[in-house]
Order: structure tokens, then C-alpha cells, then sequence
């Protein structure tokens, strides 16, 4: 019983072995530029000290939730390939509904151009000279 | 037959409404056109009505189950009389199939006639609307198979009735007509309601058959007094007070003289043929209740007097349409003597021929008028019958009807009433008697005035002297052939007569009327032949004198002063009451003073309470929590 | 264990499915520039057309069926809910063509946003388990936070869509505490199954009287009182309705509250009369303070807008009296109310849009002055409408105040009914004054109206031929609701 860890036990040392492998391969590759943006924890250009009432980039949670929905999409692909092989066609069929209509949200999010970090000014301006939105 | 036949009939007119009244804005360039959709609205419903007749005489009525067509309003079984509902549904048989005859044909006829009789109108796509609302009122009324359907008609009716005695509104005159009619038919329509309520009481229903069926079983809750008949006596009394405000009877006639200031084919078609006779109508629809509570003498005796009350008033008029008016409220006596003495199927057979007739002359009166310029006064006509030929052949066969000449149908159906009245009441009989020649007279003073004789007619007006246009003209010559020809179809032969073979099976069997027939018809004739020749006598070639000569005379010219005894001891009276002492008093002081107290309040909580809103999120949350604070309070520790 | 895929028949799920496609082709047909959002409107109104019909269909097959292991219902009540937002939609969606017009690339999903909205309404009223009432909640909700900003260069637009965000957000946390709380309680989500462990036999069990329980039970009522806007959880719902876009503000007065009501009356109807007598008591207080409260500052409004919205709160004030009743009647009756509630007022709503002048919407109650003669057809429109909110018959609204006053006659709460009607009477002041401004005013200044358009014309014709059906023949859809109540109950 106790025996079947030593499965995990061993994916533990294998882990760490490989973080510390690569930090240090990166470590002595990698050449010393030091800056003051790069010695603050965010290397997004968010000061993580002062004032918590400061104006923040709405951006980051258009590209947090996107990432988001991925991340949920995995979630539910890992139990999926695992009975994949039970339930076959239907399954299959299914995941491929759920994928499509995450990627039209994809298309579309990129349609309307929320993946640029800077969208064109000259919609944003437009967007303000108009009227509230009616036409008729 | 079926319901959606029926449904087709009522809602043709409705729809004509609501073209001519929403549309009316684009339809006003074009006369044709409207008046055509008002007049083809009510000819749809002719010809429904027309099949609905076949067959009903096929023995195949709407009655019942079969006319029900759904439950508008079902009340829970908390109300003491069993649930009440609400339900709309027909109800045709033979009394209805007549009286939708009447009303689309007469209907349509007056429809055709306005075209012409309109024209030029400011308000033309206006008229049309509200006929036709009218036709559409008139019909729920005759059509519903409960009290509720009926008292809705009544209203509606009542309502265009206003709406088209004040049709010129810039008239004082008119609006004050129209208010008179709507106020004094208020009074008719409060004693119908309580009669309603009587029933409902008595009954737990308001639908026809279960009422008729349940009165004949006895099976009746006492409402008033010691026995079922007191309070079928008091149900009846009051739907009688609501007949007598729409049916213009003694003491509340004095609205319809006054309706005339409203276009003429609107005197015809409401004041005349169809709106008026709704009363009678009511008392026929009910016949079996006002035999069982034995009210029909009081229905009788308000009748004679009104016949004869108005016959003797008509005398002295000299307005060619108050003539008519007080003509019909005389006739409408006559009716009620019909229903009154059980002899229901006279009294509606005398409404069917009062319809064609009394349509007519009103329409051959507003042709008249179109040819004299609005002229009223018949002083100020004479000899018109070379220049009016149609108009006055017309006129004549609508008066020979009306006045009992021989054959014409006038003289079947008023000789079946006062046939029926001798018996039980001889009084009644011989007042009969008198009216019809008094009626006879009347009408034949004003024929001789205006129509023979000397031209009285100012030297303006003569030389526009013009017979009507054929749209105009037609209706006439077609209702003239009704008029003289539906007694010797319908009438002959008294209770074995057609008509009382096909409404026999709706009224309840009338007792046999004793003695000869032919007695009494030539009783009527002589009578109905003496008035005509007395007014030839007197009439033939002078115009009535321009002042009363002595006080009796003056009296009646006046109207016996009926409406100037209601204005100083009623309506002044109220209106001072209900100036000082309501108004300004108890509505002013008391009643504003606590609604408009209620109001500011209110509206200083609802002021204060707005602060609240103060559009702050965290303030919200605060007043959220609170109240959920306050809640759960009570939730949890009140039990 | 082996995993069982849970037999699915897809043909009772056509309505929800209809919607699911039809938000889909919107979505994929907003991403190019050339198609106009008028298209996009039509599309919705004949996608939720035919889930519209579908839902009819199943209505008359008389189908009652759960799916997905008895988390979702396609019974008689659920599909009548189904035509109360497929309805609903229907009508806002022909309102806002017009309003919205053609649009352009950053307008936003506006349509698809109120196809998500009508989606998660339905799930709510299909739910049947608490986790998928709050699933549809959610979705609903999160759709109509976006869409109450949807003019974003408006701040009154964008202040509303934060607001309502903020309330929005707090009260589903007393919601969904509220299901963990009976959850913990009950040891079940699944509604029949915690109502019938409410009761042993004909005793009430030990679960009724569960303090735990009881307090879950409280937060469900806290966290759909603020969905569907009673007093004291309804303050958002001014300062929504005014900011919102008019047509957003209609859409967010009818459906969603309908929705709210949809779960609250599944889950309350049946369990009331298991519970202790004070959590009645709280719907009733609940009900009173919510029409008299909704009522009395209505009076005090001089914005339309505004003054819609505290009638729709005294709306969901008349509604609570239906689930107080707590009988079949009290069910049925609500949901009549409240379908004709969600016609009406898209109908006063649309009025508002189409008293639109070049400068704007003129929302001031003085606005109004003068309109029964200059524009009869809005004056018209307008007086159906509000003589409908007040109750008169023979219009939809009598009907609908009529049968809910009875079933709570039926109830023995006198009281309530008394409240009822008198808060009625006071309504009546405030809508006849819009009247009466209209018909007895002269104007202060002559305003200069734009054309009707088209699609708010028919979209009028459609609220008004509805209100005046249902008022002159309310069996139509009375049958309706109380076959779908009898149903339930067999």
C-alpha cells in the first residue's frame, strides 16, 4: 500500500530536480542587466507600492478573463480524455461543440479588437464624437 | 347556427369604427369612401342577420351551452350567492332575430341616407364612427344571453346617444341636450343596476336561461320582503326604472324632444327606431319575470299615460322634429301597454312597425330640412308637396301608418295592443283609444301644414327648393314599402298571426284576447279616420295660430311645464344643495380637505422618502441591510 | 463506478437550444463591420420567434419532463414562463431596432447580450435545483450589468451598469449563501426533494423548524427580493431604470422580473405552507411594504422614467400578494400578472422612446402636456398602457389585479387585499396625472417630435392588441397558467 507513493515520491524528486536544473542552466546563461523595472515583483509596469486607489488598465482583465476560459476549457478537457475511449463518437462530437464555441468567442474577442494592448485611437475617438446611440 | 356567425354580425360594426375612427384623419378627403365603409359594416351584419332569421325559423337557435363563448371573470365561491361570473355569450332566438332585423335594416338604411344627408359635414368620418359604434353597442345589447352583456349595450348605446345628440358641439343648444339625455338616462341606468343586483341576489346568476329556468322552478332566494314574488317584484320594478329612463316614459321623457337637436338620421336610427325601444325590449327579454311578479300593470298604466300625456303635448308643437319626437314617446307608451298586459309579442310587433315608420317620417323630416335650409318651424313651410313629391308621398304612407289607417302597419299592430288591453284593463283601452285619435290628429295638422295648403316659405329659401339626392330619397321609397305593407305580411289574423307564431316560443302563452276582431278594428279605424278628417278640417288650408289663444292652450304649447317644474324643484334645487351645501361645504371642505390632505401627505412622505434615493451605492447596501437586519429580526424571534 | 451519459431529449430542450443558435449566429455575424444592427435585431426577433413557437408547441403537447438527472424541468410552467421572456424579448428587441439603429463596430453585442439574458431566464425557470436557478441568475445578471452601460460615453449609463453590478453582486452572495445554507440543512439542492423533507407524512418534520434552514430559506427571499425589486432591496432599480438606455430599462423591468418570480414562486408556492407561519408573515410585510412604498414615491416622481420604475416596484409589490396567497390560484394568478406586467410596461417603456424629439427623450412628466391632441396615436399608445398599469377594465391589468386580489381572498389575507386595493387607488393618481397632462395641458414650448419608426409602431400595435385581448378574453391565457399549476400539482 505504502509502496504505491513512492510512485509520487519519485515525481516529487524528478519535479524539483527540474526546477533547480533549469534555474541554474538559465543562471549561468543568461546575461546580468540590471534596471529598476526589472528589481519591482511586476515586470508590467504596475507599482506594487503607494496608493492602492490608483487608476489600473481595465486591460488586464479582458486578457485575465480570456486566459481564464482557457483555463476552465482545460479543466474540463483533462476528465474528458480520460473516458474519452468509453464514450467515444458522442463525446467526441460534444467536446468539439464546446471548443468551437469558445474559439467563436476567441474570433470574436480578436474581431473586435481586444487582444491589441493599444487599440486604435481613431475608433475611440469616433466612438466619442457620436451622439448617444441612436440614429434615427 | 353558429356563434362565429353571430360574432361576424357584432364585430362588423366594430371594425367600421375603427376605421372610420382611427383612419378618419386620411379618410376625410374622401365622403364616398368613409360613409361607404360605415354603410358596408352595417350591411354585413344585415345580411348575418338576415341568415341568423332563417335560421332561427328553421328551429335553430342560439341558446344556452351552444352560445356561450367563454367565462370573462369566474369569481372564487366567497361571494355569498354562489360564484359570480362573468360570461359573454349569445343568446338568438325569434325576439332577437327581430330586433336585429330591425337595427341593420333600419340601420343600414339610415346609413345610406346619411351619406347624402352628411355631406359637407365637418365631422363627417366623426358620424360615421360613432353610427357605427352605436349599431356595434346596440347589438351587445340585443345579442347577450345575460343581464351584464345587456346592461353593457345599454351603456354603450347610451354613450353614443350623448356623443351624437351633442354631435355639433358648437351648438350650446346641442351640448346641452346631450347632457340632459346622458344625465336623466343616469337615473334610468341606476335603477337597472340595482334591478340587476336584485337579480343576482335572488338568482346567484345573471344569465338569461338560469335566471328564466330557476324563476320557473321557484327556486329563488327571498331578497326583499316576506315572499319570492316581493322580490321578483322589486327586481322587476327597478329594471323598469332603467326602461323608463331609455324608453323616454313618464316622469323621465323629457331627454328625447331635446335629442333632437342631433342630426336627424341620428333622430331616426337611436330616438326613433332602435335605442328607445331597448326598454321594451328589456321587458320582452324578461317577459317571464314580470308575469310571475305581476308588475305588468304598473308597466301598462306608465305607458298609457305616457301615450297619452305626449299625444296631447304633440298637439301644439310646431317644430317638425319635436312632432316626431313627441310621437314617439307616445308610441313607446303604446309598446309598454303591449308588454305591460302580457301581450309580448304585440308589444314587440309594434315595435318592429314603429321602427319602419316612425324611420321614416324622421328621415323624410331631415329631407325636408335639407330642401328648406335647416328650417324647423312647420309655420314657415306649407304646400311643399309639388316641390317635395317623393318626400311627401313618403311622409304620407310613414303618417297613414302611424295615425291607423286601415291595413298599413301601424293600424295591425297598435289595433293587437289595445285588442289585448280590454280585457283586463278597459281603462287602459279607452285612453288607447283616445291617443290614437289624438295621434291621428297630430299628425295628419302637421302634414296638412307643412305639405298642402298655402307656401308660407320665405322667398330666400323657395327659390332652393330641391327634392333630395337619390341617396337620400332611396332609403325613403324603400322603407315606405315596410311601412305599409309589413302589417298585411306579419300582422293579419291577430294571435295567430305569423308573427305570433314565430315568436311563440320565446314569450310566455298570452291569454286569448276576448271579442271580435273585426269589432275592433273598425273600432281603430273610425277612430284613426275621425282624427285625419279633424285635422282636415281644421288644418287643410291655415297655419296654426302664432300664439296660443287661451290657457289651456298655452299650457300644452309649453309642454305642460314639465320641464320648467323639474328645473325649479329639481335640478335647482340640487344644484343650489349641492352648490353650497355639497360643493362648498362637504366636496370643497370636507372631502378635498381629506383627499387632498391624503394627496399632500403622500406626496410629503413620497417626497421625503425620495431623499433616501440619494443615488450613493454604500447607502443602498446600508438601507439593504438594515432591512435585513429588521427581518430576520422579526423572522426569527417573533413566533 | 462507470460514468453514464444521462439520456437527453433534445427536442424538449428546442426553445433553449433555438436561443443558444440563434446568440451564436449573432455573435459570429457582429464580428463584421458591413452587417447592420438592424439586421442583428431582426435575427433575435426571429430566432426567439420560433423558440417562441417551439415553447408553444411543448406547451400544448402538455409535455412534463425533467432532463439532465432531474437538474432541469420542461413542464407546463416553465414553458409558460418560456413565452413570458420569449415575449418580452420579442417586444424589446422590435422596440430597440429604431432605437439603436444601424450601430457601429463599438457598439458593442448589444443583441447577443439579450439573448444571453433571455437564456439565463429561461434556465432560471426551468431550474429545478437551486444550482441551476443560480446558474440562469447569473448569466441573466451578468448580461444585464453590461447592458445597463451600454451607452458607455453616457455616465448616467455607465453609473447605472456600476450600481447595479455592485447591488447586483452583494446580493447573490446572500443568495447563494442562502443555498448553502439549506443545502447544508436539507442535505439536497434538488427543490421537490427539500420541499418533501419538509414534511413526514402529514406532520412537519424536523427540517421546518431547523434554525439553519430557516435562515437559508430568509437569504433566498433577501436574494430574489433584490432581483425582482421589492422594498427594502429595490434601490437600485431607479437609478437603473433612469440611467439604463430606455430600451434596456424596459427590458430589465419585464423579463428578468418575471424570471425572479418564475424561481421564487417554484420554490416558495409549495414550501410556505410547510414553514413557520413568520416567514408568510415576511411575504406579506414584504408585499405591503412593497407596493406602498413603490406607490407613494412614485407620486412624487417628474421623470417618466423614474416614475415607471417605482410603479414596477409597486408591480412586484401586487405579484407578492399572488405568492402570499401560497395556493395553486395565488401561483396561477401571479403568473398571469405577470405576463401581462411584462407587456404593459415594454408598452409604457416604448411610448417613452417614441416621444422622442431631435435633442433627446423627453423624460420630464411635463413633456407630456398637449400630446392627446398634437400626437394622438402616442397619446393613445400611452393612455392603454398606464390606464393598464392602473387597472381599469377592460384592459389586461384589471384582469391580471383581479385574480390576484382573489386567490388572496381565497387565502384569508384580508389585509393584504385591503393594502392592495388601496394602493391601487393611489396608483391610479399618479398614472391618470400622465393622462390628464396629456389630454388637459397646453404645452410650455412646442417640441419638435421625430417620425415614428417603424418597428416601435408594430412593436406598440402588438403590446396594445395584447393588452386589450387578454383584458376582453383573459381565459386565453388563464387556462394557460392554471392548467400548468393543475399539472404540476398531479
Amino acid at each position: 500500500m505504502l509502496f504505491n507513493f513512492a510512485n509520487v515520491l519519485i515525481f516529487l524528486i524528478v519535479g524539483c530536480i527540474f526546477v533547480v536544473l533549469n534555474l541554474t542552466v538559465s543562471r549561468l546563461l543568461h546575461t546580468k542587466l540590471f534596471s529598476g523595472e526589472k528589481n519591482i515583483p511586476y515586470e508590467c509596469g504596475e507599482d506594487p507600492i503607494g496608493d492602492t486607489r490608483i487608476k489600473f488598465n481595465t486591460r488586464f482583465y479582458v486578457i485575465a478573463l480570456i486566459f481564464l476560459i482557457f483555463d476552465v476549457e482545460v479543466v474540463f478537457l483533462l476528465p474528458w480524455a480520460v473516458v474519452f475511449r468509453d464514450f467515444g463518437l458522442f463525446a467526441f462530437l460534444e467536446m468539439l461543440v464546446f471548443i468551437t464555441i469558445l474559439l467563436v468567442g476567441l474570433a470574436y474577442v480578436w474581431a473586435k479588437g481586444d487582444l491589441e494592448w493599444i487599440r486604435s485611437t481613431q475608433l475611440e475617438v469616433q466612438s466619442i464624437q457620436r451622439e448617444e446611440g441612436y440614429d434615427n | 347556427m353558429s356563434p362565429n356567425l353571430i360574432l361576424v354580425l357584432l364585430i362588423s360594426p366594430l371594425v367600421g369604427f375603427l376605421i372610420n375612427g382611427l383612419f378618419g384623419k386620411w379618410l376625410k378627403g374622401n365622403e364616398k369612401l368613409s360613409g361607404g365603409i360605415g354603410a358596408l359594416a352595417v350591411l354585413v351584419s344585415l345580411i348575418c342577420s338576415i341568415s341568423a332569421f332563417i335560421s332561427v325559423k328553421n328551429g335553430n337557435p342560439l341558446e344556452g351551452d351552444a352560445g356561450h363563448l367563454y367565462s370573462w371573470i369566474v369569481s372564487g365561491a366567497f361571494i355569498a350567492g354562489g360564484p359570480f361570473e362573468v360570461n359573454i355569450g349569445f343568446h338568438v332566438d325569434a325576439l332577437t332575430t327581430v330586433m336585429l332585423l330591425v337595427i341593420t335594416g333600419v340601420g343600414f338604411l339610415i346609413h345610406v341616407y346619411s351619406i347624402g344627408y352628411m355631406h359637407g359635414d365637418e365631422g363627417y368620418t366623426r358620424y360615421f364612427a360613432y353610427l357605427n359604434l352605436f349599431v356595434f353597442a346596440m347589438l351587445i345589447l340585443v345579442l347577450g344571453n345575460n343581464y351584464l352583456m345587456m346592461f353593457v349595450g345599454w351603456e354603450g348605446v347610451g354613450l353614443c346617444s350623448y356623443l351624437l345628440i351633442g354631435f355639433w358641439y358648437e351648438k350650446q343648444s346641442a351640448t346641452d341636450a346631450g347632457k340632459k339625455a346622458f344625465i336623466v338616462n343616469r337615473i334610468g341606468d341606476f335603477g337597472f343596476l340595482l334591478g340587476m343586483f336584485t337579480l343576482f341576489a335572488a338568482f346567484g346568476s345573471l344569465d338569461f336561461v338560469s335566471i328564466f329556468d330557476k324563476a320557473e322552478a321557484g327556486t329563488i332566494e327571498i331578497v326583499f320582503g316576506e315572499t319570492t314574488k316581493a322580490t321578483l317584484m322589486v327586481a322587476t320594478l327597478l329594471l323598469f326604472v332603467g326602461a323608463i329612463g331609455k324608453s323616454a316614459q313618464l316622469p323621465l321623457y323629457v331627454w328625447l324632444p331635446d335629442a333632437m337637436e342631433g342630426p336627424t338620421p341620428v333622430s331616426a336610427l337611436i330616438h326613433a327606431a332602435t335605442m328607445v325601444t331597448a326598454g321594451v325590449y328589456m321587458i320582452a327579454r324578461s317577459a317571464i319575470l314580470y308575469n310571475l311578479a305581476e308588475t305588468g300593470a304598473v308597466v301598462a298604466w306608465i305607458g298609457v299615460l305616457t301615450a297619452l300625456f305626449a299625444a296631447i303635448i304633440a298637439l301644439k308643437q310646431n317644430d317638425i322634429k319635436r312632432i316626431l319626437a313627441y310621437s314617439t314617446v307616445s308610441q313607446l307608451g303604446y309598446m309598454f301597454v303591449g308588454v305591460g298586459v302580457g301581450a309580448y309579442a304585440s308589444g314587440i310587433f309594434h315595435l318592429v312597425t314603429h321602427a319602419f315608420f316612425k324611420g321614416l317620417m324622421f328621415l323624410t323630416a331631415g329631407s325636408v330640412m335639407h330642401a328648406m335650409a335647416n328650417e324647423l318651424d312647420i309655420r314657415k313651410m306649407g304646400g311643399l308637396r309639388n316641390k317635395l313629391p317623393i318626400t311627401h308621398a313618403t311622409f304620407l304612407v310613414g303618417a297613414l301608418a302611424i295615425a291607423g289607417a286601415p291595413f298599413l302597419s301601424g293600424f295591425w299592430s297598435k289595433d293587437e295592443i289595445l285588442h289585448s288591453a280590454w280585457d283586463s284593463f278597459p281603462f287602459i283601452y279607452i285612453i288607447g283609444l283616445v291617443t290614437a285619435f289624438l295621434t291621428a290628429f297630430y299628425m295628419f295638422r302637421l302634414i296638412f301644414v307643412t305639405f298642402y295648403g298655402e307656401s308660407r316659405v320665405e322667398p330666400e329659401v323657395a327659390s332652393h327648393l330641391h327634392e333630395s339626392p337619390a341617396v337620400m330619397w332611396l332609403p325613403l321609397a324603400i322603407l315606405a314599402v315596410p311601412s305599409a305593407l309589413i302589417g298585411l305580411l306579419l300582422g293579419v289574423g291577430g294571435h295567430n298571426s305569423w308573427f305570433h307564431h314565430f315568436t311563440e316560443d320565446v314569450f310566455p302563452k298570452a291569454h286569448e284576447a276576448s271579442g271580435s276582431v273585426l269589432l275592433f278594428m273598425a273600432i281603430s279605424s273610425v277612430v284613426g279616420i275621425a282624427g285625419i278628417a279633424y285635422a282636415w278640417k281644421r288644418y287643410k288650408d291655415r297655419a296654426p295660430s302664432a300664439e296660443p289663444t287661451n290657457t289651456l292652450q298655452k299650457v300644452v304649447a309649453n309642454k305642460f311645464y314639465v320641464d320648467e317644474v323639474y328645473n325649479t324643484f329639481i335640478v335647482q334645487p340640487i344644484k343650489g344643495a349641492s352648490h353650497f351645501l355639497l360643493w362648498k361645504l362637504f366636496d370643497s371642505g370636507i372631502i378635498d380637505g381629506i383627499v387632498n390632505g391624503v394627496a399632500a401627505l403622500i406626496r410629503v412622505i413620497g417626497g421625503m422618502l425620495r431623499r433616501l434615493q440619494t443615488g450613493i451605492v454604500q447607502a443602498y447596501i446600508v438601507s439593504m441591510v438594515i432591512g435585513i437586519v429588521l427581518f430576520l429580526a422579526y423572522y426569527l424571534f417573533f413566533t | 463506478m462507470p460514468l453514464e451519459i444521462p439520456d437527453i431529449n433534445w427536442s424538449l430542450l428546442m426553445p433553449q437550444l433555438v436561443i443558444v443558435s440563434t446568440l451564436l449566429i449573432v455573435l459570429v455575424f457582429d464580428m463584421f463591420d458591413a452587417i447592420s444592427k438592424k439586421t442583428l435585431g431582426w435575427m433575435t426577433i426571429v430566432g426567439a420567434g420560433i423558440a417562441l413557437w417551439s415553447s408553444i408547441d411543448l406547451l400544448q403537447a402538455g409535455t412534463d419532463q425533467t432532463q439532465f438527472n432531474e437538474m432541469f424541468r420542461i413542464d407546463s410552467y416553465s414553458l409558460f414562463f418560456n413565452i413570458i421572456f420569449l415575449v418580452s424579448t420579442i417586444l424589446v428587441a422590435l422596440v430597440s431596432i429604431s432605437y439603436l439603429g444601424s450601430g457601429d463596430k463599438k457598439q458593442g453585442p448589444y443583441y447577443l447580450l439579450i439573448l444571453l439574458a433571455t437564456l439565463g431566464m429561461m434556465l432560471m425557470a426551468a431550474g429545478n435545483e437551486l444550482i441551476i436557478v443560480f446558474l440562469g441568475l447569473e448569466l441573466m445578471s451578468l448580461s444585464l450589468y453590461v447592458l445597463a452601460s451600454y451607452f458607455r460615453e453616457s455616465p448616467a449609463s455607465s453609473e447605472a451598469g456600476m450600481k447595479y453590478l455592485l447591488l447586483g453582486a452583494f446580493a447573490s452572495a446572500f443568495f447563494l449563501y442562502g443555498i448553502a445554507l439549506v443545502y447544508g440543512a436539507a442535505g439536497t439542492t434538488n427543490i421537490p426533494e427539500i420541499i418533501s423533507k419538509l414534511s413526514v407524512g402529514d406532520q412537519l418534520s424536523l427540517l421546518s423548524e431547523s434554525p439553519l434552514f430557516l435562515a437559508g430559506i430568509f437569504l433566498l427571499i433577501v436574494g430574489f427580493g433584490f432581483k425582482v425589486a421589492i422594498v427594502p432591496f429595490h434601490q437600485w432599480a431607479p437609478d437603473v431604470y433612469e440611467g439604463a438606455p430606455t430600451t434596456i430599462a424596459a427590458f430589465i423591468s419585464a423579463g428578468p422580473k418575471a424570471a425572479g418570480f418564475a424561481a421564487f414562486l417554484t420554490i416558495f408556492v409549495d414550501a410556505l405552507p410547510k414553514l413557520p407561519t413568520q416567514a408568510t408573515g415576511v411575504i406579506v410585510l414584504l408585499a405591503m411594504l412593497t407596493m406602498t412604498v413603490g406607490n407613494v414615491i412614485a407620486i412624487a416622481q417628474t421623470n417618466i422614467k423614474r416614475m415607471l420604475a417605482y410603479s414596477s416596484i409597486a408591480h412586484a409589490g401586487y405579484v407578492m400578494i399572488g405568492l402570499a396567497a401560497a395556493n395553486p390560484d395565488g401561483k396561477s394568478s401571479a403568473m398571469l400578472y405577470l405576463f401581462i406586467y411584462c407587456v404593459m410596461n415594454i408598452g409604457a417603456f416604448g411610448v417613452v422612446i417614441m416621444a422622442r424629439t431631435a435633442d433627446g427623450e423627453n423624460l420630464m412628466i411635463s413633456d407630456y402636456a398637449g400630446l392627446g391632441f398634437r400626437k394622438p396615436l402616442l397619446a393613445m399608445f400611452m393612455t392603454l398602457m398606464l390606464l393598464s398599469l392602473a387597472g381599469f377594465p377592460p384592459t389586461a391589468g384589471f384582469v391580471g389585479k383581479l385574480y390576484v386580489f382573489k386567490s388572496a381572498v381565497e387565502a384569508r389575507h384580508y389585509w393584504l387585499v385591503i393594502f392592495g386595493a388601496i394602493n391601487t387607488a393611489i396608483s391610479a393618481f399618479y398614472y391618470l396625472r400622465v393622462v390628464v397632462t396629456m389630454y388637459m395641458r397646453e404645452p410650455e414650448e412646442e417640441l419638435e417630435f421625430k417620425p415614428y419608426p417603424p418597428t416601435l409602431v408594430i412593436g406598440l400595435v402588438l403590446a396594445a392588441i395584447g393588452i386589450l385581448l387578454i383584458g376582453i378574453l383573459p381565459s386565453l391565457l388563464l387556462d394557460q397558467a392554471q392548467s400548468a399549476v393543475q399539472s404540476a400539482l398531479l
